[in-house]
């Protein structure tokens, strides 16, 4: 396997901002910036655990032990919130960050200014709606959902909630804009898209999925806000108006969030099995069309969320088939990561064993979505920890996981330093067992009637439910082992090789090691063996 | 001479980037509202 990399002059090697304000705060270079954006979804991945930890331990066992019905609602809510809109999502925008110009060979993104205003916007929408917290009335309780009547009947926390919404999505919207023009426009000569890595096309088509469906939750929470403050009757039944209505609305934007969150995700397993199998990707092409498919059907899919709540058998069905074919390019993608393993020369360094975990949990996660997707059994696994099961495999096995494996992936790359595999696989192998026990119980307790977003059950469902807290308490130290594995590894590792895994190909492994803060101020001139996915003609 | 054209070229695809941010940017609020604005009129 050549290393021979293109000599990239980069001219600026040192000329970093100095200065904390100048480095971090007015940063305009996408590295940095998707540090910031990494480091910001720790952060809130923290407080999400936090918020889950008060969840958990209320539930270990049966009956109130430790906080108020109305408290754990606004912890249920908050946590949904918190875990989707400031981790999963900023994490896969700072990898974005990190990763596309990098790949594409372009010098940064295309619109810098508007890069950092895309990140500094999210820690004053996250101010707003922690703080709720603190103000009379408390946070939030209604779910992540926000489905009226019930969740503009609390304190001015709606209000609180709804800017900070906007803000969230004013967000992701400007950064959907720069990497859609940074990718359309900022590419090195040669890069096709066609030829372009798989996680580059994730987001491509992430950033159009953000762009279509933001501005439809923002419509949603605006009228929300409006129902409650100024008198309008969107979602108000005795003023005319429909509170179906916003579930309509909010799914329609709900479920293309959901490949929002997963699609990057794709993306990265997509760059992993390929480098530790040391086989081009089996099927680009076909990768990327079931990319672009899922994304399709994930506008006509919504009202699988809300089959319980009337609608005509009709809508029914159509939702459900509809629903059924997203199995066919999610399969695709499965059979494909699988055939890019068979025959190949296979090594199970750590990004390679949370990328085969991501196939094999993620798929579980699909299998329970197609449960889910049978009307009559949906009628009863509606609003059961069936569901809670279900989307915990798909964002924390799947996304989360893709997360992990792409920070160990290309941790080197950034750092210029190696991690200690033994401890990164001990944490892999501690997070893939207590994350089953934590989630794994949730299926049998949801089969059995257990309704979600409750602080007490019936002492029927007690012994899983302790099970499943044991699981999340050892999931509670996973956070603090990354960190000091990458704390350590930042200290004291190993140097990292410009080609720091021997089967990874693409522009970014081009580039010494730590990248430098300027890469491809000059295009690189491309050749095949540089492609992350090799010739794709055959 | 070389440099210049490739300065130019990057200015160029800067120039082309803001287009497309900009059309992008108009879908976006025009997608606000239609939503908003199909709601509001439908009462």
């Amino acid at each position: 396997m050549t290393t021979h990399a293109v000599a990239h002059h980069d001219d600026h090697h040192d000329d970093k901002p100095h200065g904390f304000l100048h480095r971090w705060v007015f940063s305009t270079n996408h590295k940095d910036i998707g540090t910031l954006y990494l480091v910001f979804s720790f952060i809130m991945v923290c407080v999400g655990a936090a918020f889950s930890g008060v969840i958990r331990t209320e539930l270990m066992k049966p009956g109130l032990q430790f906080v108020q019905p109305y408290f754990f609602n606004e912890m249920t809510t908050m946590h949904g919130l918190v875990m989707i809109f400031g981790a999963i999502m900023p994490s896969f925008v700072g990898l974005a960050n990190w990763m596309i110009p990098m790949m594409i060979g372009a010098p940064d993104m295309a619109l810098p200014r508007m890069n950092n205003w895309s990140f500094w916007i999210l820690p004053f929408a996250f101010f707003l709606l922690l703080s709720t917290l603190f103000i009379p009335g408390g946070a939030p309780a209604g779910g992540w959902t926000m489905y009226p009547p019930l969740s503009i009947q609390g304190g001015d926390s709606v209000a609180l909630m709804v800017f900070a919404i906007h803000l969230m999505g004013i967000s992701s919207i400007m950064g959907s804009i720069n990497i859609i023009a940074t990718i359309l426009n900022m590419r090195a000569p040669g890069m096709d898209l066609l030829k372009m890595p798989v996680f580059v096309w994730s987001w491509l088509i992430t950033a159009f999925l953000l762009i279509a469906v933001m501005p439809v939750l923002a419509g949603a929470v605006t009228m929300l806000l409006t129902d409650r403050y100024f008198g309008t009757s969107f979602f108000n039944a005795a003023g005319g108006g429909d509170p179906v209505m916003y579930q309509h609305i909010f799914w329609f934007f709900g479920h293309p969030e959901v490949y929002i969150m997963i699609l990057p995700g794709f993306g990265i397993i997509s760059e992993i099995i390929p480098t530790f199998s040391r086989k081009p990707l089996f099927g680009y092409q076909a990768m990327v069309y079931a990319l672009a498919s899922i994304a399709f059907l994930s506008f006509i899919v919504w009202g699988h969320h809300m089959f319980t709540v009337g609608m005509p058998l009709g809508g029914e069905l159509y939702f459900m088939y509809a629903t059924m074919l997203i199995a066919i390019p999610t399969g695709v993608k499965v059979f494909n990561w699988v055939s890019t393993m068979w025959g190949g020369s296979l090594t199970f360094e750590t990004p390679m064993l949370w990328a085969i975990s991501f196939v094999v949990l993620f798929t579980i996660g699909g299998f329970s979505g197609v449960m889910l997707a049978l009307v009559p059994a949906d009628f009863q696994y509606q609003d059961t920890y069936f569901v809670v099961a279900h989307f915990h495999y798909v964002l924390v096995t799947g996304a989360l996981f893709a997360i992990i494996a792409a920070i160990y992936y290309w941790w080197p790359k950034w750092t210029g330093r190696m991690y200690n595999e033994t401890w990164a696989k001990f944490h892999f192998w501690w997070t893939m067992v207590f994350v089953n026990v934590l989630f794994f119980p949730q299926h049998f307790l949801g089969l059995a009637g257990m309704p979600r977003r409750i602080p007490d059950y019936n002492v029927a469902f007690a012994d899983w439910n302790f099970v499943s807290t044991i699981g999340a308490y050892g999931m509670y130290l996973t956070p603090f082992m990354f960190f000091f594995i990458l704390w350590h590894s930042k200290r004291h590792g190993a140097p990292a090789a410009a080609r720091a895994w021997e089967g990874a190909h693409g522009l970014e492994w081009t580039v010494p090691s730590p990248a430098p803060f300027h890469t491809f101020a000059t295009p690189p001139v491309i050749r095949d063996e540089d492609l992350a996915h090799g010739d794709i003609s055959h | 001479m070389k440099q210049t054209s490739v300065k130019s070229d990057s200015e160029q695809r800067r120039a082309a980037a803001r287009r497309t941010a900009w059309i992008v940017a108009i879908v976006a609020v025009a997608i606000y509202l239609l939503f908003f604005l199909s709601q509001g009129l439908s009462h």
